[in-house]
């Protein structure tokens, strides 16, 4: 476990560095905590982790296949 | 064992009839990427993933796209439950409603019974959690497109949030697939027992012998 660069000190750092040297694999960072919503945000937003809201906007009223 | 919260995770409380969307957003309830085939993937998968983290996961997910399923549930069943027979008809919901009235059956939005075919658990967790990484991203693109299809806010808020729940079970579940990743990868000691045939004694330390 190393703490990750650019994390402010309240955050949980639970980043392990990414090896470059397997190849024909998928990754995905490890979250790190910094902050949480409080109880009725995270309801709305349907996360408690303000960087795993990614919300949906529609791009385009009259397009079936908008999100390309 | 399960424990069951006598609440949806979301309040779902629509005032518009629309068997038409009812009819589209069912394929979240019994269609190829619907709930119930994401929680009987992951909770058949459990059984047989490697790290504790994994089968956690798998757990708590495959629990949560159960209510994820209620809420789908209740917002077809509160879209058509008021429905008279004009709409019925012109809205295209004739075609569900004489094979099953009002109810709520899992099939896909153009009528295809639910099947466990819509999923694999393959006994490699590897596998398994690409898979699982796989219908995440297809059940939020299902959502996508159903937004696209409602301006009612009493239909999309629900919708909004189960797509985001996607995006969280994605993250999870690429965080498992770490974990596994490095336990596969992690030197092992294996202890292989002397076989038979090379012992004087019949007791060759396997399960039957002791
Ligand atoms: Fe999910």
């Amino acid at each position: 476990m190393y703490s990750a660069k650019n994390c402010p000190s309240n955050c949980i750092p639970y980043q392990t560095p990414i090896e470059p040297s397997s190849l024909s694999r998928a990754y995905v960072p490890f979250q790190i905590y910094c902050s949480i919503y409080g109880e009725k945000q995270s309801l709305l937003s349907g996360t408690v982790f303000p960087g795993l809201y990614k919300p949906y906007v529609k791009k385009n009223e009259n397009c079936g296949n908008c999100g390309k | 064992m399960w424990v069951y919260e006598k609440k949806l995770e979301f309040p779902v409380k629509i005032k518009k009839t629309n068997p038409a969307l009812a009819k589209c957003i069912l394929t979240q309830y019994g269609g190829p990427d619907g709930e119930l085939a994401a929680s009987l993937r992951y909770l058949s998968q459990r059984f047989t993933t490697v790290t504790p983290e994994a089968k956690a996961t798998l757990n708590d997910i495959g629990t949560e796209e159960l209510a994820h399923l209620e809420m789908i549930g209740s917002i077809v069943m509160q879209l058509s439950e008021d429905a008279d027979m004009q709409e019925i008809k012109n809205q295209g919901f004739d075609s569900y409603y004489v094979d099953h009235g009002l109810g709520i059956y899992p099939a896909s939005a153009s009528g295809v019974p639910f099947t466990a075919a819509y999923l694999q658990s393959k006994g490699d967790p590897i596998t398994d959690l690409y898979e699982d990484m796989a219908a995440e991203q297809k059940a939020r693109s299902t959502y996508e497109y159903l937004l696209n299809l409602t301006d009612d806010p009493d239909v999309a808020e629900p919708l909004k949030f189960l797509r985001e729940r996607e995006i969280v079970h994605f993250q999870r579940f690429g965080e498992a697939l770490r974990t596994v990743q490095d336990y596969l990868d992690s030197e092992r000691c294996f202890v292989i027992p002397k076989p038979n045939f090379m012992n004087n004694d019949k007791n060759c330390g396997c399960k039957k012998c002791k």
